[in-house]
């Protein structure tokens, strides 16, 4: 059955992450992309030539902004400064939504830049859906938090990762964002079942969904954003759409970078899928 | 006059949200001189996976706190085991990595965990690298590697954002590096390159335009005090790193020049990122009136300069003032 998004948020579409290399293209070519997805950090800070592109960009298409800073499972202090400048960008661009990572990225003052797993247990999911709850408070708006790729698993974990997200998303109120390619990336890298995992979502706070491609280095995956779609990552795909009905949908890729084409019909590819999922629901009703 | 950027070509301000973990994968073992970066397989020492001895009952800072000073030792994850900052969080005696971290089928726990340590330095150095490409150049990259891994120990990240990593790293190059020649040279190119990086970010000012400047009496002249743009630094440096900053952008094979005081100007115009060398005169009158002189205060001060020709100053101040006009340097009177 389909299930809608609990806070009404629009099926965007397909997007495409807003990367330098492509922002002569896109303002000189203006192409028909449904959306895109900001790194919110990279335009918290500077009033240049970035600030004045977003501008661009933001006024001609729906953005969302992305973030990956919030250091949400961290036990330092929230930062309040980053959620400040966050939400004055927010609202400077209209951004539709704001989404950051189920992760920390560093702890007693420090800040890897990494986006750190933490144990999934009953102290963790306190501890974030209490942080997730002020956030959200001072943001006034949900967050949507997505599933980061992992490389380890700890002893002190006592659930399954979709177990803990559920039920976070749930205590706190928050939205997620659903990378299935980190789904794909976690799982191999843990020996997990991915199909259990999709089955475990809360699809109606799903808002949107990441596409992306990795490195696969034969005894673990590594979520490197270099790459096309794998064709495992597309069954996952459409298997969300065929539940939600259709969610806005982003692809990411951050290293190697081809044109702008290329990256935005790779997302384009998900019609065929959207479309395929569509019918193997109308035909199991 | 040298562009530092034009459009298009300020990649390093947005990052992807996929963090970096070596280039494409691991790093290969060895890569960095005095980094034990053990990629996979032999760099790293096999411990047998094994079942905890007791549950893990390490609460969620003494996880975090533990696996930071793990990951981010330069030793790689063993030395980071036995450091004394991890041990202060977690110390199950030798093996503590599979006591906290479950192996893969695929692989051990170290070697899970050394996959996020891999990433941290190679990251980092990859940031400071692209924002001092100069310096790079001049040190060679090992040693610039080497380099970035002491200052990353002496002077982690404590920011959400990547833009204020590398701004002590002019500072740490002139006075905090060990055993680095040439230091007073690299320190300046380095202040080049972060004051390049400033500028690009600084607050957007419009320009005073022509008209404005016709709508001011003369009279007021004398008593009003020129607002300067935030988008632009002055600089008086040890060495004359201009012209090498430019050559070395050009991929020519120059050496480093010798010692010379050099004053230059570093400012934003259309979104893209300037500097030209200064004469002393000029960076004396440009520096007073950003620090708010009035106009009779900077000309009274230059002419105390050694050397000062009163003619020829005259005769050259229409041409300065319209050519900073012009450059976007005013704006605003007060």
């Amino acid at each position: 059955m389909i299930v809608p998004n609990k806070w009404g948020f629009p099926d965007l579409g397909l997007g495409v992450g807003l990367r330098t290399v492509h922002y002569d293209h896109i303002l000189k070519k203006r192409p028909r992309v449904d959306w895109f997805e900001v790194l919110s950090e990279n335009y918290m800070d500077t009033d240049g030539r970035p600030m004045r592109i977003l501008e661009q960009v933001a006024a001609r298409y729906p953005v969302a902004l992305h973030g990956v800073s919030l250091s949400i499972g961290s036990t330092d202090p929230l930062d309040f400064e980053y959620l400040k400048k966050l939400k004055r960008l927010a609202e400077k661009v209209q951004a539709q939504w704001l989404g950051d990572h189920v992760c920390w990225t560093g702890v007693a003052g420090r800040n890897g830049h990494d986006l750190l797993p933490v144990p999934l247990n009953e102290e963790t999911l306190k501890h974030i859906v209490k942080r997730i709850r002020t956030v959200q408070d001072f943001l006034e708006r949900p967050l949507i938090l997505e599933n980061a790729s992992t490389y380890v698993t700890f002893a002190n974990s006592t659930m399954p990762e979709q177990e803990f997200i559920a039920r976070m998303s749930e205590d706190a109120d928050c939205g997620l964002l659903l990378d299935v390619n980190n789904v794909y990336v976690s799982c191999r890298n843990h020996d997990w079942d991915p199909w259990a995992y999709l089955e475990g979502i809360p699809y109606h706070r799903v808002t949107q969904i990441h596409l992306a491609g990795h490195t696969d280095n034969g005894t673990h995956c590594i979520d490197t954003h270099n790459a096309r779609v794998v064709d495992e990552v597309w069954k996952y795909y459409a298997e969300v759409h065929r539940r939600t009905g259709g969610r806005a949908t982003l692809l990411e890729w951050d290293a190697d970078i081809p044109s702008f084409p290329e990256v935005h019909a790779e997302v384009l590819k998900a019609k065929k899928f959207r479309r395929e999922a569509m019918k193997r629901e109308r035909a199991a009703r | 006059m040298s562009a530092r950027r034009g459009s298009g070509d300020e990649g390093r301000k947005v990052r992807g949200s996929a963090p970096r973990r070596g280039r494409g994968s691991e790093a290969a073992p060895g890569r960095i001189e005095g980094l034990v970066f053990a990629g996979h397989p032999g760099g790293l020492p096999r411990v047998q996976a094994s079942r905890p001895r007791a549950p893990l009952r390490a609460g969620l800072d003494a996880v975090e706190n533990w696996m930071q000073a793990v990951i981010t030792d330069p030793g790689g994850v063993a030395a980071g085991e036995r450091s004394t900052e991890a041990r202060r969080h977690i110390d199950r005696g030798a093996g503590t990595i599979e006591q906290v971290i479950l192996p893969s089928r695929q692989q051990s726990s170290r070697e899970r965990l050394q996959v996020y340590a891999n990433a941290y330095y190679w990251r980092l150095i990859d940031i400071l690298a692209e924002e001092y490409p100069v310096v790079r150049h001049a040190t060679g990259p090992r040693r610039f590697s080497r380099l970035a891994v002491e200052y990353l120990q002496t002077h982690p990240s404590r920011s959400y954002s990547l833009n204020f990593l590398s701004i002590a790293f002019p500072a740490f190059l002139r006075s905090g590096a060990k055993q680095l020649p040439r230091r007073d040279f690299l320190a300046d190119v380095a202040t080049v390159e972060r004051t390049m990086e400033d500028v690009f970010d600084a607050p957007d000012v419009k320009p005073i335009t022509p008209k404005a400047w016709r709508k001011i009496p003369m009279s007021a002249w004398m008593s009003k005090r020129l607002k300067m743009t935030p988008a632009m630094r002055l600089l008086e440096l040890g060495y004359p790193v201009n012209g090498y900053l430019s050559d070395v952008r050009e991929g020519k094979n120059v050496k480093p020049p010798p010692k010379e005081k050099q004053r230059i100007i570093i400012f934003r115009r259309n979104y893209s990122v300037w500097r030209a060398p200064l004469t002393p005169i000029r960076f004396k009158l440009l520096s007073l009136l950003q620090s708010g002189s009035t106009l009779p205060e900077a000309f009274g001060a230059c002419a105390a300069l050694k050397g000062f020709d009163a003619e020829k100053f005259t005769g050259a101040l229409k041409g300065w003032f319209r050519g900073w006009a012009s450059d976007g340097l005013f704006c605003g009177v007060d």
